[in-house]
């Protein structure tokens, strides 16, 4: 018998007498002991699904069909029955462990917590607990840990302590809701291998959701496929990867090994004859030396040191990947190359002009429309109260004398040229969805035709079938204008499908560069290995 | 040049779905009712010289003969007086009606200009970090210090000139004090406000498009802080129609014989004479109430549909 | 954080500094004789010279303002400056008292009158904001909102000659004398005559409060109970009551406590409408009646205390708040 099923589940919101249905007629089923994944984008309902057979949505979502744990349905349950379930039978992990963790408390007392919510136990032994399951989840120096507050936990060991309060009374059933995704792959990777070794050794079953099929890969028995609220195909993990049966199935699997065909070779820019090669001569489009950069942290103490001596070059009509994890300085990289932020050492020059450097090295007015940016939070980088014509047409308002009917003209051609249909420049950022808002921002990055646009992870706060199709854009971009592309991103993948070359950074220093088949392929660098290692469905040849 | 783009261009036929909001912010109860209620009170300021024309009773004038009984104590409502007296034979009705405009004539134009110089401060203060900001911020500070009640007294009894005559006129001084207390309210939100937009990255991309920095204020960040503003300006309207009102009850605000429901409460409660004819406090005491509720209600409701949280 | 303490202690100070010379410019400005304003009534022309002479008011008013800085009015020989020790802030000379002695004397009204007010609204506002926002849209929010918006739309004044009205004459018409007029008892004197002297006066303004609190406390309860990690708690079985006053209360105190302190300092400089309505002697009465007067040693002084009153408060409850962070530690 299934440990916990989920039978023709229906999930609606209620919002000001309108009711909009989130999850249609959804079922699904988790042995004991194994490991089911969830999988869709984002809205699909994977994760309502969960929170509304656990009693977890807040009070206007309206539930329908059965939800059932050791054969009691848990949508029958009152409060006080479901909150004795939860915690002792089912354990919770959640997505971004800083936001899930209560931020004036110190991990300690979370994990207690989870025992004394259910249990009487003494102080003494109490405390014992706690410290077992901090080193059992991975944590060094418990003792010393324990009273420390989450902000000062990284967040792979904030999502450590997660863990050790879902696993605290040792639960039949642990519901892990994207669990890896806020965090770098390396970490990743830990996580996935921290999650099985406990599922093996305590023989818990796992409902694993993510909206990644390679990361699945990792660890699912049995994959249940979500989209708009309903299931589309459900079939044993091996089954599922070797031969999808439904078509959107197909789609998010092409897209997943889209991203991760690190063996295949990027297509050669066709535009402009670009010199390539490391030792292609002339003075390179772009050339950054020496960068350094320190802050002063709040304290005393040593400055922080955000990058040490990074140098690279960026050549006509070239896209090169600048990748990394959390905290190594890429995106500080990003912003001094676009002169938004100043180095505290070292100069980035244009066609050997310096612009940007310590002291009194700044952008000229006449540089300015040749470097653009792009960034990653497509919702941030919209004026939320200006049409998408207003903020197409100031680059030329600005820049340019033009009439406004020519400014017109120009802005629709603009449009046309990042696939914007023309009826979305009358709308409001909020009006667009995730993947439009990021061609608009693209859009006005190139309205000027300048000649390096730097895109800070432009594309991982969309949907991956989207990403897909934002990578092809700025391809064709370049292909067709022969822009040169500073792409921060990190997701190897990424890279791997759209830069020429690749710059790999840790902890603020260039730890490797070269064209990304001779990186990727053959890594020289321990720190490269390592993040191609983790890279997730490497394994299962996804 | 770009205006005639951007605004008619495009943006004319589209004027309703620019403001989403407005619609939503319709549909909210306590926005209805508050709009109802402040609808009922300037109304009753406007048609104040109606009721007086009707009655034939001025806000000033005083019936003694017929509004006082023969041991001098104010009459309560009847056919001729719908509210009744105060002590000194005059119309609470009319005097409560006239009252609104007081209320509106001090309360709006105190919290509009405080709104004019807070903002303005605080776009300066939010935008220029560093000496600017501190010394503006310090100046909030001072400003927020000082305790309105004793200041305002100080400010009110420096205001009589050598003859005892005032020198500016008691409800402008009554005014630019209630401004005074209020800008830094303002000034104190746009901060803030223009902090969070200074580093959102369409500012940034702002930047590296080549926008000047009169035009980053004026067309990027201006937009986002006005609307905010406008909801702070309901909220702190109604802030400013009490303190108009503490100060006349004080003795400080608006002057007797001019009615404000400040001073007539003040009258009521030294007199004592509300023991004998309730609605000689009722009436300015209700009329208060509702215009108060009103603005509050609209105020609260605009902010709990723009931010859910709030 | 003990940079930040520093810096914020600096800032304290010149705010200080700037309100005491705006406050000590503008009352020697604006009088072109303030001897004779100071003086009592029918005063010699002996004495105006003597007021002249202990303030320097022959003197330019920056050095008037030095003088009362270091040295304060000539009257009893001994330095009562505001930077002496103990500081002095000045002679009243219609009352014929130092201002410090005249304040202290006031200061045990005022402070009773607000920190029991603070108590009473504090308890009651963090009770109805838990209670709207575990349940928002039910009755009991209804009837609690509806509530805290009447207390927001009545002015103090309002409120207490209502009180005093419905609790004071109909009450001891009916002969029952459970709450005097006014008047003040000391704590020390009679602890149960002091909180029924005081009870309508903390009614009068924590209905005020309440109304503001209310709707501070239910806002950022919803706010916080929407987080993440109330979820994760509510996913670990802890009990509702926990979730409320363990995680949620704990979470959303910040800006109950900014505000919290902000209007107690308010109050404890002078909460004079309620003082005057119930006849309690405290500071603000004594700043109101100086204000009017034009005794302006007790306006400054009164001024300067208010000031330092709400500088130390913003100061405390920046600590306070800090110390809750511990991102900020």
């Amino acid at each position: 018998m299934a440990l916990f099923s989920v039978e023709d589940l229906r999930v609606a919101f209620r919002r000001r007498g309108r009711a909009t249905t989130a999850v249609r007629g959804v079922s699904f089923a988790v042995e004991p002991g194994r490991t089911l994944a969830l999988v869709g984008e984002s809205g699909s309902g994977k994760s309502v699904s969960l929170l509304a057979a656990t009693g977890l949505l807040p009070g206007h979502a309206e539930v329908g069909g059965r939800a059932l744990f050791r054969g009691t349905d848990l949508t029958r349950l009152t409060r006080a029955e479901l909150r004795r379930v939860r915690g002792r039978h089912i354990g919770f992990v959640f997505q971004d462990p800083l936001s899930n963790l209560h931020p004036l408390k110190t991990v300690g007392a979370q994990i207690a917590e989870a025992v004394t919510a259910h249990e009487r136990v003494g102080r003494a032994a109490l405390r014992r607990r706690v410290l077992d399951l901090l080193g059992e989840v991975g944590i060094k120096d418990p003792e010393r840990r324990i009273g420390d507050y989450p902000n000062h936990f990284s967040g792979g060991m904030r999502q450590r302590v997660m863990i050790a309060m879902a696993i605290a009374l040792n639960p039949e059933l642990i519901i892990a809701d994207e669990p890896t995704t806020a965090l770098d792959v390396t970490v990743q990777a830990s996580i996935l291998a921290l999650l099985r070794r406990l599922q093996e050794s305590h023989g818990t079953a796992l409902i694993f959701v993510s909206h990644d099929l390679a990361v699945v890969s990792e660890i699912a028995d049995d994959v249940v496929v979500m989209r708009d609220g309903e299931v589309v195909e459900t079939a044993p993990a091996a089954e599922l990867y070797a031969a999808p049966r439904h078509p959107y199935t197909r789609e998010l699997l092409a897209a997943a090994r889209h991203g991760r065909a690190l063996v295949r070779p990027p297509s050669a820019p066709s535009a402009p004859s670009a010199p390539s090669g490391p030792d292609a001569g002339g003075v390179p489009l772009l050339r950054a030396s020496g960068l350094h950069m320190s802050y002063r942290g709040p304290g005393r103490g040593e400055p922080f040191r955000a990058l040490t001596d990074v140098s690279f070059d960026l050549r006509e009509g070239e896209i090169v990947g600048l990748v990394g994890e959390s905290g190594s300085g890429k995106s500080t990289i990003g912003r001094i190359v676009a002169g938004l932020a100043r180095p505290t050492a070292g100069s980035v020059s244009l066609r050997g002009e310096a612009y940007n450097g310590p002291g009194g090295v700044r952008l000229p007015k006449s540089l300015r429309p040749e470097i653009q940016v792009v960034f990653q939070d497509p919702y941030g980088s919209l004026n939320p109260r200006r049409t998408v014509a207003a903020t197409l047409a100031e680059p030329f308002a600005v820049n340019t004398g033009l009439p406004a009917a020519e400014i017109r003209t120009r802005v629709e051609a603009l449009a046309a040229r990042v696939e914007l249909p023309p009826t979305v420049l009358h709308r409001l950022p909020s009006q667009l969805s995730g993947g439009q808002r990021q061609r608009v921002a693209i859009a006005r990055a190139i309205a000027l035709r300048p000649s390096v646009v730097v895109a800070d992870e432009p594309v991982s706060a969309l949907d991956i079938t989207t990403q897909t199709q934002i990578l092809a854009l700025i391809r064709r971009l370049r292909d067709e204008l022969g822009t040169s592309f500073l792409f921060i991103s990190h997701d190897l993948g990424a890279v791997a499908a759209l830069c020429e070359r690749v710059i790999v950074l840790n902890h603020g220093r260039v730890v490797e560069q070269g064209p990304v088949h001779r990186v990727f392929d053959e890594p020289r660098d321990a720190y490269t290995r390592t993040l191609l290692d983790s890279i997730p469905g490497r394994v299962a040849h996804v | 040049m770009s205006d005639l783009l951007t605004e008619k261009t495009y943006g004319g036929e589209e004027a309703v779905r620019r403001f989403p909001a407005v619609r939503a912010v319709l549909a909210e109860r306590s926005v209805r009712a508050g709009l109802v209620l402040v609808g009922l009170v300037v109304l009753a300021a406007l048609l104040a010289p109606v009721a007086a024309a009707l009655t034939g009773h001025g806000p000033d004038q005083q019936f003694r003969a017929e509004a006082l009984s023969e041991n001098g104590l104010p009459i309560g409502p009847s056919a001729t007086f719908p509210l009744g007296a105060d002590g000194n034979g005059r119309d609470v009705l009319v005097r409560t009606l006239y009252g609104a405009r007081i209320s509106l004539l001090v309360g709006v134009p105190a919290t509009t200009l405080a709104l004019v110089a807070g903002t303005a401060v605080g776009l300066v203060a939010g935008f220029f970090p560093g000496r600017t900001d501190r010394l503006l911020s310090l100046g909030t500070d001072v400003a927020l210090s000082f305790p309105f009640v004793v200041t305002a007294l100080s400010l009110v009894a420096l205001n009589r000139g050598g003859d005892g005559e005032p020198v500016v006129d008691p409800v402008l001084l009554v005014i630019l004090v209630i401004a005074l207390f209020s800008w830094t309210y303002f000034a104190r939100l746009t901060r803030g406000l223009v902090v969070v937009l200074r580093n959102r990255p369409f500012v940034e991309a702002a930047v590296s498009i080549g926008v000047s920095r009169r035009r980053l204020i004026v067309r990027e960040i201006l937009p986002n802080v006005l609307p905010v503003v406008a909801v702070y300006w309901a909220v702190q309207l109604p802030v400013n129609i009490l303190a108009e009102a503490t100060l006349s009850f004080l003795g400080v605000g608006v002057q007797a014989p001019t009615a404000s429901w400040g001073n007539m409460i003040a009258e009521a409660q030294r007199t004592s004479l509300y023991q004998v004819q309730p609605w000689f406090l009722l009436g300015p005491g209700i009329a208060m109430f509702v215009t108060v509720l009103g603005f509050n209600a609209i105020g609260s409701g605009i902010r709990s549909v723009l931010d859910p949280q709030g | 954080m003990r940079r930040h303490i520093a810096a914020h202690a600096a800032r304290a100070l010149a705010t200080l500094l700037a309100v005491l010379v705006i406050t000590f410019a503008m009352t020697r400005i604006a009088y072109r004789n303030p001897a004779a304003v100071l003086a009592p009534r029918n005063a010699t022309q002996e004495t105006l010279d003597g007021i002249t002479r202990a303030l320097r008011l022959d003197e330019p008013w920056y050095l008037q303002l030095w003088h009362y800085l270091f040295r304060g009015p000539d009257i009893q020989g001994a330095p009562m400056g505001l930077f002496n020790w103990p500081p002095g802030l000045g002679y009243s000379f219609r009352q014929q008292r130092p201002v410090t002695e005249l304040i202290l004397s006031k200061i045990p009204v005022t402070l009773s009158l607000a920190l029991g007010a603070l108590a009473i609204w504090m308890t009651l506002s963090i009770l109805f904001g838990v209670a709207s926002a575990a349940r928002p849209g039910s009755w009991l929010d209804r009837v609690l909102s509806a509530l805290s918006y009447a207390g927001l739309s009545v002015p103090t004044f309002l409120t207490g000659i209502l009180l005093s009205y419905f609790l004071y004459f109909t009450l001891s018409s009916y002969g029952l004398k459970w709450f005097p007029a006014s008047g003040y008892v000391g704590l020390t004197e009679d602890p149960l005559e002091w909180a029924r002297h005081l009870a309508l006066p903390w009614l009068t303004i924590a209905v005020a409060e309440i109304g503001i609190f209310q709707r501070v406390v239910r806002a950022n309860m919803l706010d916080v109970l929407g987080a993440d990690y109330i979820r994760t708690a509510r996913a670990k079985g802890v009990s509702e009551r926990r979730v409320l006053f363990g995680h949620a209360l704990s979470a959303a105190l910040n800006p109950v406590i900014t505000l919290g302190g902000l209007e107690l300092a308010a109050l404890m400089g002078g909460a004079i409408v309620t003082e005057q309505i119930f006849g309690l002697d405290g500071v603000g009465r004594l700043a109101v009646e100086a204000a009017l007067g034009g005794d302006f040693p007790v306006v400054i002084g009164t001024t300067i205390l208010a000031a330092a009153i709400f500088v130390v408060s913003t100061f405390a409850v920046d600590v306070v708040t800090r110390l809750r962070d511990p991102a900020a530690r």
